[in-house]
Formats: C-alpha cells, sequence, structure tokens
C-alpha cells in the first residue's frame, strides 16, 4: 500500500454524520427557538392591532420626552387600565422567563444528551477508532449545531426585542430600561446565554459522561449563572463608571433613563455616610423641616447613577462576559479531552 | 446431502480441495502435503493440474495462509510442485510410485509378520502400538518430524 | 517491523493495576492470539493499542505510532468487546456515516458483504441481533482497509458456521492484503488453525510471547513414571506436570525426551492451557543484548 496524504475528515463531511445520528437535535433547536419567534410575533401583531383599533398609539418613555395622551406608556394609567384589561399580566411575566429559558432548555435537553450519550452508550469507541480525531469530531459536530443554535437564537431575540416593546407595558411596578426583562429580551443577550448554555452542555457532557448526571449538573450550574448573572454581576457591573451627582433630599431629580448605582449622604470633604441610619433619623424629623435639618447638620445627599447612554454598553459587557466563559468552557472541554480520551 | 462438484476443471479451480482431520495431530500443512501425495497415488492429481489457490484453502477452512504457503513449500522441496509467480501452485511430476509387485511383496512380508506376533501372543492393538512406535523412530520421533528441511532430507535418503 | 511493541506498560484502575510492566514485541506480518484468564488485561491492552485508553504508565507503538494519533488511527482498525456502534442509527445510514468518517473507505467490500449477510436492512442497528452487530462491526472495520486489526473476542457472539465464514474471510484478507492481525479469543481450537504467534497474559503481565512455530518446536509432551516427575524437574523446564496413580503427564520446554520417558508433539491446545495453569512459566523474547 502506498504511502498516502492523511487528510483531515472535512466539515462537510461531519455535517453529514450528524445528521445521520442527531436528526432530532438539529431540527429540534433551531425549530424551538423558530416557533418561539413565530409565536412571539403573532402575538405581537394581536396587541399592536388591539392599541392601534383603540387609538392608542405606544411610545418609549425612556429618553423620550413625549407627553401625548393617547400613549400607552408608564405613565398614563387610563391607557394602562384598559390595556391591561387585554394583557395578563401573568402571560408577559411568563412569557418574558419563557423566552428566557430557551437557551436552558436547548443546552439541557440537546446539548448535554448530545455529547453525554456519546460516551455512556459506547459511540465513542466507534468514533474514535475511525480516522476522524475526538476533538475534531466533537468540534466538528457540536460546532456547527451550536451556530445554528446561535443563529435561530438571535431571530427569536429580535422578535422578542419587537415583542416586548409592547407588552412591557403591563409589568406592574413599571419596567426600566435597566431591568432584567429589558436587558434579556433582546438578540444579543439570547445569543449569549445560548452560547454559554452550549458551551457548558459540552463541558459537562466531556467530563461527566453520564447523561442523566450531566443533565443535573447542568441545571444546577446553569441556574446559578442565571442567579448569578441577575443578582451580583448586575450589580458590580452597573456601578462600574457610574457618576457622582449631589440631588436635593426632599425633591430629587433624577437624570431621564438613569439607574441609581449608590446613594449615600456626605458633609463637605468628608467620607460617605450610610443612608440608612439618616433616612431613620430623618423620619423623626417633620417634611417641611427636614430641608434645614439637612443643612444645619451640613448633610448633602449623593447618588452615583449611570446615564441612559451607558446602558448600550454596559449590557454588551454583560453578554461579552458569558460569552468569555463559553470560550473558556470550550477551551476547558478541549483539554480534558485531550489528557481523557475515552477512559 | 451431496454437493456435486463438475468433473470438468475450470480455469483456476483445482480437482481437489484441502481438508483438516484435527484429530490426528498431525500439524496442518503436513496433513495437505499428504493430502496431495495420497490423490497423485490415487489418480486424483496429474502433473500439471493446479494445487488449490491458498485463497481458496484460507477461505473455506479457515487456516493461516502461512500454513498452506508452508505446505507448497514442502511439495516444492520434494519437488513434486512449483509455483508460478501471479498463476498458482502446479504439479510438475508424479512421485515415483513403487510399482504394484514391490507392493505386493511388501504386503506378503508384513502379513508374515502379523503371524508371528500373533503367535507370541500380541493381540491387534498391540500390533498397532508396535508399528507406529516403530514408524516413529524410524521417522526420527519427536520434534524432528516437523522441520520441513529435516523431513525432506530424510525422505530422500530413506528408502522410497 | 514491529506491529506492536510495548515497553513498561501499565494501566491503573483506583487501587489494581490492570496491566503492569508489559513488555511485548509482535512482528509483522502475523496473525497474533492474546489469550488468558477474564480480567488479565487482554481487553485493557488492546483498548490502548486502539486509542481509546491513555496508558497509566510506559508506552505503546503500533505500527511504529503512538497509538490514538492520525497515522495509528488511519491505519488500524480495532472492534471491541462492546462492539461499539451507532444502535440508535439505521443500519444504511450507519455505513454512510463510517463511510464519511474515514478518508479510505472500500464501499464495494461493505455494501456486497453486507448485502450478502442480509444486513443491508431499513430497520436500526440496535434491533439486530449480537452476531449480527458483530458481522457488522467487522465488516466497517474491514472496509476501511487497515494494515493491523484489533479485534477483542470477534467471534464471541457467532454461530458455528458464522464463526468458520469470518474467520475464513478474515484469513483471505491476511493472504490477500498482508494484513496483520491480534485478536483475543477464549477458543483454542479455533486459534491453532488461525494463530501464527501467541501471547499469554496473566495477571496484566506479559506470560508468553513468541511465534506458534517456535513453541511447538521448543515444547513437548512427556509421559512417564510419576515417581520419576519430581526428578524430571532437575533435568529439563518442567511447565506442568499431572500425576495420576503410576503415571505422570508432563509438559516440559525440550525438544529431546530425557531417557526413560515417551515424548510426542505438544498440540497448541496443551500448550497453552499448561501455560495458564502455571502462571510463574514463562516464554519472553530474548533482550537485544542477550544470546
Amino acid at each position: 500500500m502506498t504511502a498516502r496524504a492523511i487528510k483531515a475528515i472535512s466539515v462537510p463531511r461531519m455535517a453529514r454524520v450528524t445528521w445521520y445520528k442527531h436528526r432530532a437535535s438539529v431540527l429540534g433547536i433551531p425549530g424551538m427557538f423558530l416557533l418561539a419567534a413565530a409565536l412571539l410575533v403573532l402575538d405581537s401583531l394581536l396587541q399592536r392591532h388591539w392599541i392601534s383599533s383603540h387609538h392608542f398609539t405606544y411610545c418609549l418613555a425612556y429618553g423620550d420626552n413625549s407627553t401625548s395622551s393617547r400613549c400607552l406608556t408608564q405613565d398614563a394609567p387610563y391607557q394602562l387600565g384598559v390595556f391591561a384589561e387585554f394583557v395578563n399580566y401573568w402571560r408577559t411575566e411568563g412569557t418574558v422567563l419563557a423566552v428566557f429559558l430557551l437557551a436552558a432548555a436547548a443546552g439541557l435537553f440537546a446539548g448535554v444528551p448530545w455529547v453525554a450519550r456519546e460516551f455512556e452508550g459506547g459511540g465513542f469507541r466507534f468514533t474514535w477508532t475511525q480516522s476522524v480525531s475526538p476533538r475534531r469530531w466533537l468540534l466538528g459536530t457540536f460546532g456547527p449545531l451550536t451556530l445554528l443554535a446561535a443563529a435561530t437564537a438571535v431571530i427569536c431575540g429580535v422578535a422578542a426585542h419587537w415583542w416586548f416593546q409592547v407588552a412591557q407595558f403591563r409589568l406592574d411596578g413599571g419596567t426600566t430600561p435597566w431591568g432584567w426583562e429589558s436587558i434579556e429580551m433582546t438578540p444579543l443577550s439570547m445569543v449569549s446565554w445560548t452560547l454559554l448554555a452550549m458551551a457548558l452542555a459540552l463541558l459537562l457532557g466531556v467530563t461527566i459522561r453520564r447523561v442523566l448526571p450531566a443533565m443535573i449538573t447542568f441545571a444546577v450550574i446553569f441556574g446559578g449563572c442565571l442567579v448569578l448573572a441577575r443578582t451580583w454581576l448586575s450589580t458590580f457591573l452597573f456601578s462600574v463608571g457610574d457618576i457622582p451627582l449631589r440631588v436635593n433630599y426632599v425633591n430629587p431629580v433624577y437624570p431621564s433613563g438613569s439607574y441609581v448605582a449608590q446613594t449615600w449622604f456626605a458633609r463637605p470633604g468628608g467620607p460617605k455616610l450610610s443612608p440608612m441610619t439618616l433616612y431613620a433619623q430623618l423620619l423623626n424629623v417633620p417634611q417641611p423641616q427636614q430641608a434645614r435639618w439637612l443643612a444645619q447638620h451640613h448633610l448633602t445627599e449623593w447618588i452615583a447613577y449611570q446615564p441612559h447612554s451607558h446602558l448600550v454598553w454596559l449590557a454588551l459587557a454583560r453578554n461579552g462576559i458569558l460569552v468569555a466563559v463559553a470560550a473558556l468552557a470550550v477551551l476547558a472541554s478541549v483539554w480534558w479531552l485531550r489528557k481523557h480520551p475515552a477512559e | 446431502m451431496v454437493t456435486d462438484k463438475p468433473d470438468k476443471i475450470e480455469d483456476g479451480v483445482s480437482p481437489i480441495a484441502f481438508y483438516l482431520d484435527r484429530g490426528l495431530g498431525v500439524p496442518t500443512y503436513l496433513q495437505f502435503v499428504h493430502q496431495v501425495d495420497y490423490a497423485l497415488r490415487l489418480g486424483f492429481l496429474r502433473a500439471g493440474d493446479q494445487l488449490p489457490r491458498i485463497k481458496d484453502v484460507t477461505r473455506s477452512l479457515a487456516v493461516n495462509p502461512d500454513t498452506v504457503m508452508k505446505a507448497y513449500r514442502e511439495l516444492e522441496l520434494r519437488g513434486i510442485a512449483a509455483g508460478r509467480p501471479g498463476v498458482g501452485t502446479f504439479i510438475t511430476q508424479a512421485p515415483a510410485v513403487v510399482g504394484l509387485k514391490q507392493m505386493a511383496a511388501l504386503q506378503k512380508k508384513l502379513t508374515t509378520w502379523l503371524a508371528e506376533a500373533a503367535e507370541n501372543g500380541v493381540d491387534e492393538l498391540g500390533m498397532k502400538a508396535l508399528f507406529t512406535a516403530a514408524l516413529r523412530d524410524f521417522s526420527g520421533g519427536g520434534a524432528a518430524s516437523r522441520l520441513p528441511g529435516r523431513a525432506g532430507a530424510r525422505r530422500e535418503g530413506g528408502a522410497a | 517491523m514491529n506491529v506492536i511493541q510495548t515497553d513498561g506498560l501499565g494501566q491503573r484502575y483506583r487501587q489494581t493495576w490492570a496491566l503492569r510492566d508489559c513488555r511485548l514485541t509482535v512482528p509483522a506480518g502475523h496473525v497474533a492470539a492474546l489469550v488468558g484468564h477474564n480480567g488479565a488485561g487482554k481487553t485493557t491492552l488492546l483498548r490502548i493499542l486502539a486509542g481509546v485508553v491513555t496508558p497509566t504508565a510506559g508506552t505503546a507503538t503500533v505500527l511504529g505510532y503512538t497509538p490514538g494519533s492520525q497515522q495509528a488511527r488511519d491505519a488500524v482498525s480495532a472492534v471491541d468487546q462492546t462492539v461499539p456502534l451507532y444502535r440508535h442509527l439505521r443500519v444504511r445510514d450507519q455505513v454512510a456515516a463510517a463511510r464519511e468518517l474515514n478518508d479510505q473507505w472500500d464501499t464495494d467490500l461493505a455494501v456486497q458483504r453486507l448485502s450478502s449477510l442480509n444486513l443491508m436492512t431499513s430497520g436500526k442497528v440496535g434491533k439486530l441481533s449480537g452476531g449480527q452487530q458483530a458481522q457488522l462491526a467487522l465488516t466497517l472495520a474491514l472496509a476501511r482497509r487497515p494494515r493491523l486489526l484489533l479485534l477483542d473476542e470477534p467471534l464471541a457472539s457467532l454461530d458455528p458456521l458464522a464463526r468458520q465464514e469470518v474467520l475464513g474471510w478474515l484469513m483471505t484478507c491476511v493472504a490477500e492484503d498482508g494484513l496483520s492481525v491480534v485478536f483475543s479469543s477464549h477458543v483454542i481450537t479455533e486459534l491453532e488453525r488461525v494463530a501464527t504467534y501467541l501471547v499469554v497474559l496473566s495477571q496484566g503481565q506479559v506470560q508468553v510471547a513468541a511465534t506458534v512455530d517456535s513453541l511447538l518446536d521448543s515444547h513437548l509432551a512427556l509421559t512417564g513414571p510419576a515417581a520419576d516427575a519430581g526428578q524430571l524437574a532437575g533435568q529439563v523446564p518442567v511447565i506442568t506436570a499431572q500425576r495420576t496413580g503410576r503415571q505422570a503427564q508432563v509438559l516440559a520446554r525440550t525438544d529431546t525426551a530425557p531417557p526413560g520417558w515417551a515424548a510426542r508433539p505438544v498440540t497448541m491446545e496443551e500448550l497453552v492451557l499448561g501455560y495458564l495453569r502455571e502462571p510463574a512459566a514463562r516464554v519472553l523474547p530474548p533482550l537485544e543484548a542477550a544470546r
């Protein structure tokens, strides 16, 4: 037999094998995102039709000084009350949550079993003895699936954002552009969470190698990531590059569309004082005299805020961190696979 | 069920086929050599006939091709067969067959010996045991009989 | 050229060593049989050579390449004991997948053989019987046109007729393509017909590694008086001795019968069973310097 040049197995060939082996996942994940997008578009069309038939328009309240009385905004209670009879609160909140968890579903029900079953079912002993290398195989088949999921996640994200523009008016307590719903219902956030979910699924599948334990671990870890992102990460990120501003305690005016990261009191040239104790003290002071009481103690209230213009950058940073963690997870998977190819 | 093989010799098909007798304790390649020898004596094989192709033997009997090659090498050493590269192995000449008259004389001598053994109280099994032991000793016995070179030399040196 | 070469190969699972300090050299052009007790390390050794397990200690090469490297995977086919296949695929898709995953692929061989075995069905691989799955796995392994084939108990689930046919087919591939084979098996009668090199593993170490010819030439089955059996051990290397009443049957590593003992050539079965009964006995290839 003459020596022949060793070619790596090409991606289209691996894609064909992926199609034979994982038809359900290849159709299911994009199908899920596209179905969700279709449903969101449908629901939004219904809502917009209702709005226009009642001769309302919807105005984006933040950074937008529209004061038309026919505007459906958080500051227009009559319009909102009528709208509320049409759109249920829980339906809105539920939909937001469901869309938010699509990425988790992709990773949990398709990503994790995909990788773990290759090991648990013994299929890897077939794959690893063919001409394709284990690393190339995993990345070459899982990669395209992830790209497909990401692409359809973007489409779903666009539909979700369009839907949220109207539906947000039905979330009691008001939504702010800094709220988690506003940040998550965007294509960028959906793609980032999807990439993180698939990368985590790859890592757990390659390390744990048994379907059920890997799925449980995925649910725990990914759930932890969600909670962490909503609490710690947001708090930390939103105080980066914030701008201090002196405000009038009695009649505070915050810049439109801004996010207040911190509040404190201070004397001129003095340290930051915790607002909690001072609020407690001020409760005992009758309202008309509060301003004078503060002046007597040389206290001023300060806030540190993020102007509306920072939102885009901070959201980008938040999603960038998710994608960076995803990339680390992929690198860790490849490293682990090299150390422990099969057993 | 008997499967018939055609009488006509087709291209690339040998007139004989090898078989295995595991109970004999004789190495496989020697069994093949004996089977060729036997077929020659009985006229199933004639000079110019092709011996079974190695790949046919390996497929039907599931033996290592080395075994068949060893058998054919032994036959070549004895001058019975010759290989044609790319074609196969063919019978070059039938071995010198012992004449019928000599065979009859030898059998008579054997009968005399058997009668003497019977007179001395040796039964059939005993006769077989004596004969087998003598034959083994005569052929060199034990491991030495396996080496094709040595066996061939002994054959040539001994009476045929 | 050696198809297999290992040096100090060891594999540990938690506290036990499945393989320990294994030194093995199998020359090219052989059909090597791997024999040993259950748990002796045969499957572990084959998995390491296939590149599916990374050894804990020592090195191994197949055809001169590191197991698991690109060149090794191209030139070596392996069928594991568990007969790995994509069981939820249809047979046709499984064959197509195998074709896509390999550069060198003999489509005719695969299709013809599978058709003649009535395996090219539209059913799922998992629905085939154990023997059919083994046939499928073997066919796919050989359609890759390897130079070395590693088989772990390949015939275990096949009926007698299928065993004969598969062995015959394998031997034809050996004859026509110069394929080298290493296979583990418990059926010694099959090994007799087919193997030219014997490896016996015992408790994770190599006990015997030599060509079948040299083994059969260098051993004798001796029969003699039981009383002399003890003395015999001082005269020739005795592998096993079985005493029954007044007679003793001895397996010895010698090519001439000592006086007072009747000798006959030993069969492969007696040889293998003898060494399996006596794990301390060794037949190993000499080191470079010695002899």
